[in-house]
């Protein structure tokens, strides 16, 4: 199981670490995350759009719900 | 010459002309052997000639290739990856992985374009979308997987299928392309940019074709081919 580490607008994943930053959806608008499925987020970063799902720990801590997950993240 | 051993006989110290004569001695396939002389010009009969630059063997764009070294070929195309593989069929309403390919280490440079297509189809199941999308990483794993390109939407129920296609230009390990987030099956007009996408090669990077039904739980799908064709530069 990976862990994602966060910290002030930035988290680090696999050694990487990502900013986070808006990206633009299928709809023109700036967004900062956007739900894929019920177990999938795509997450903006300065390196591109990042796929995590519930697989993931933050900060080691376990989610099952999507929406608390990426709450946690930010 | 009798009783003198080879290296006692006075040496030629001239290349063997073609009316020199040596001495050998010829199988008689009965397990014996027959003296005999062949000149210089039987030894050298059916040898490649010293080979002489664009005089008996060709150059590369007007460069030689003797001698010893690597001759690195610039700018030549690479298709490091083909397929008409149908892929996993994803059903329901999930985003995974159908089929995938790894883009092996150093196959690009730093500096380099390539185009990925690829066709996502639609095969059953009612609801509203179906998309082909395809994302990269290190691992052959969604999780943490950076998005590349989101096909159209299929929309159509029933069997539809579409060619995606992707140009991509990489300066510097970092690639620019149409908005890796916006539905659209091709970069052919004018799209908004991804300016940031990370593409170091000096690494192994996966394509993953990924199916997206999550329009609806009886939608099937999957990836039914793809291809991949760069140039370094």
């Amino acid at each position: 199981m990976s862990n994602i580490k966060t910290s002030k607008g930035k988290i680090t994943f696999n050694k990487t670490e990502y900013v986070l930053q808006n990206f633009t959806n299928d709809s023109g608008e700036s967004v900062s995350y956007a739900l894929v499925s019920d177990s999938q987020v795509h997450i903006g970063t300065d390196k591109g759009i990042i796929l995590f799902d519930l697989s993931c720990t933050i900060n080691k801590e376990t989610f099952t719900d999507i929406n608390l997950f990426t709450a946690a993240l930010y | 010459m009798a009783n003198k051993k080879i290296s006692q006989l006075t040496a030629k110290g001239t290349a063997l002309a073609a009316t020199d004569l040596v001495e050998i001695s010829e199988s008689d396939g009965a397990g014996g052997y027959v003296t005999k002389s062949v000149t210089g010009a039987n030894i050298k009969s059916g040898l490649q000639a010293t080979l002489v630059s664009a005089t008996n063997i060709k150059t590369i764009n007007s460069n030689t290739i003797l001698g010893s070294g690597d001759l690195v070929i610039a700018g030549g195309m690479k298709v490091p990856a083909v397929s008409n593989t149908v892929g996993t069929t994803i059903t329901g309403a999930t985003n995974a992985i159908s089929d995938s390919f790894l883009l092996p280490a150093n196959t690009f440079s730093s500096n380099c374009v390539f185009e990925l297509q690829w066709m996502p189809s639609r095969i059953a199941g009612t609801g509203t979308a179906v998309q082909g999308l395809v994302y990269i990483n290190s691992t052959n794993s969604l999780t943490g997987a950076t998005l590349f390109a989101t096909g159209v939407n299929m929309l159509l129920t029933g069997i539809s299928t579409v060619r995606c296609v992707r140009w991509v230009s990489i300066r510097s390990n970092i690639g620019s392309l149409a908005v890796t987030s916006g539905q659209q099956s091709s970069d052919f007009t004018s799209i908004l940019p991804t300016e940031n996408l990370p593409f170091n090669n000096t690494s192994d990077i996966y394509f993953l074709f990924v199916m997206n039904n999550v329009g609806g739980a009886t939608l099937q799908s999957r990836n039914v081919g793809y291809k991949l064709v760069g140039y370094n530069l």
